[in-house]
């Protein structure tokens, strides 16, 4: 689920229907009042993290930001007249993965492609857990905490009986610490960005170690580009739609 | 007998009302260096660590009673006159809703407004607090010297 909220703007949401425009227009105080909430009163202890564009809350929820950039030299220092937000909401989904035979013997690399908002976490999330459940070793790289809601330490969406979680390392750290710490048979990782994805999604491929990750992207060309490299890894892609509703599997490429 | 009685009632009720005047001014003097203190500390926590507002609240010590009953946003029976308070609590409600280098800046801004309050008006209320006491005490003791 996602509310968007934009300073004098109509209040939207989006479930699994899609989205839906309410009458309300937000008022400036109402989106302050939003925003010093999400922020607990302490928008100055924020702002400087707002530079990765969201605000990660309790639970898994993240809070996107709009605002103007405030720069120092080439690089964004912080962000101030935020100006739109939109609280996504991460939910589960049980048995959104059914049609992929997950059991012991599941041995797949498996990138889910998708626009944003077309349920790729939810997916994802259902694949972990049901791998995890099959007695699967699986670590999750959840920088944001949006696939497991984990919250000092404690997950608040279910992932499985087998999962670990690693909540809030760089992705290049939490790659070579799952490879060799934690032992994994499966690591699960949400929107592939940038070389040290592609870097750490080798390590564990040519490591033995299968994956699970999500990537935006329209179809199975975002995998051609950036993410060349990549191309070796994954013997099966799925594309996911929002039409009719989200989370329609738009394909299910097996390599 | 009567009039002597009335008269140990009368300098005790002016030795009171002294007491109380002192311990207004008392009062009032230590709320202001309390705020001021958060302000310090509340710049520090910030400047070091950015700490959430919440936090700043929960670990800021004071002897001032009121104070900490203010932050709290408790309604507590206060030395300050309302508009006074008002403009404090006004001031404590925009804490946290600035980035940080504003919030900082004001935050030194308004400490060093009240460094100047504590100054100035600060030590007069403390000299007054002793002068009220003496007050009430001769007025006290001239009342029971009357009915006696």
């Amino acid at each position: 689920m996602e509310i968007r909220l934009r300073k004098g703007g109509r209040l939207r949401y989006l479930t699994l229907r899609g989205w839906t425009d309410t009458p309300h227009l937000v008022t400036e105080a109402e989106f302050e009042y939003v925003l010093l909430a999400v922020t607990e009163r302490s928008l100055y202890a924020i702002t400087e993290k707002l530079v990765n564009g969201y605000l990660p809350l309790k639970g898994g929820v993240r809070v996107g930001v709009a605002g103007e950039g405030v720069m120092e030299g080439d690089r964004v220092k912080s962000v101030k007249h935020i100006s739109s937000l939109a609280i996504r909401i991460p939910h589960q989904v049980f048995g959104v993965s059914d049609f992929l035979v997950i059991d012991g013997y599941f041995n797949q690399n498996v990138l889910i492609v998708s626009p944003p908002a077309c349920g790729k976490t939810t997916l994802l999330r259902d694949i972990a857990r049901r791998l995890s459940n099959a007695g699967k070793n699986v670590v999750i790289l959840d920088e944001r905490g949006e696939i497991s809601g984990v919250n000092n330490g404690c997950m608040s969406l279910d992932v499985g009986a087998n999962s670990d979680v690693l909540f809030g390392f760089p992705k290049k750290i939490a790659y070579v610490n799952a490879l060799r710490a934690l032992n994994p048979d499966y690591v699960i990782t949400d929107e592939l960005s940038g070389e040290s994805d592609v870097a750490g999604v080798l390590r564990a491929f040519y490591g033995g170690v299968r994956v699970i990750a999500t990537l935006h992207g329209q179809d199975e060309n975002a995998l051609y580009g950036d993410f060349s490299a990549l191309a070796k890894v994954f013997d099966r892609i799925i594309v996911l739609s929002r039409t009719p509703r989200i989370g329609t599997i738009l394909k299910d490429l097996v390599r | 007998m009567a009039s002597v009685f009335v008269g140990i009632l009368a300098f005790f009720s002016a030795s009171l009302v002294g007491m109380w005047l002192k311990k207004r001014s008392i009062e009032k003097w230590k709320f202001y260096r309390a705020f001021y203190d958060y302000l310090l500390f509340a710049e520090e926590k910030i400047c070091s660590e950015r700490m959430p507002r919440g936090e700043i609240d929960a670990s800021f010590k004071s002897d001032s009673k009121e104070f900490l009953a203010v932050l709290k946003g408790e309604n507590a029976k206060l030395s300050l006159k309302d508009q006074e308070l008002s403009s404090i609590k006004e001031y404590l409600e925009t804490i946290g809703t600035s980035d940080a280098e504003a919030q900082l800046s004001s935050l030194r801004g308004k400490a060093a407004e009240i460094k100047r309050m504590l100054d100035t008006d600060g030590e007069k209320w403390r000299k007054d607090a002793a002068l009220y006491f003496k007050l009430c005490v001769l007025v006290g003791v001239a009342l029971f010297i009357i009915l006696v």
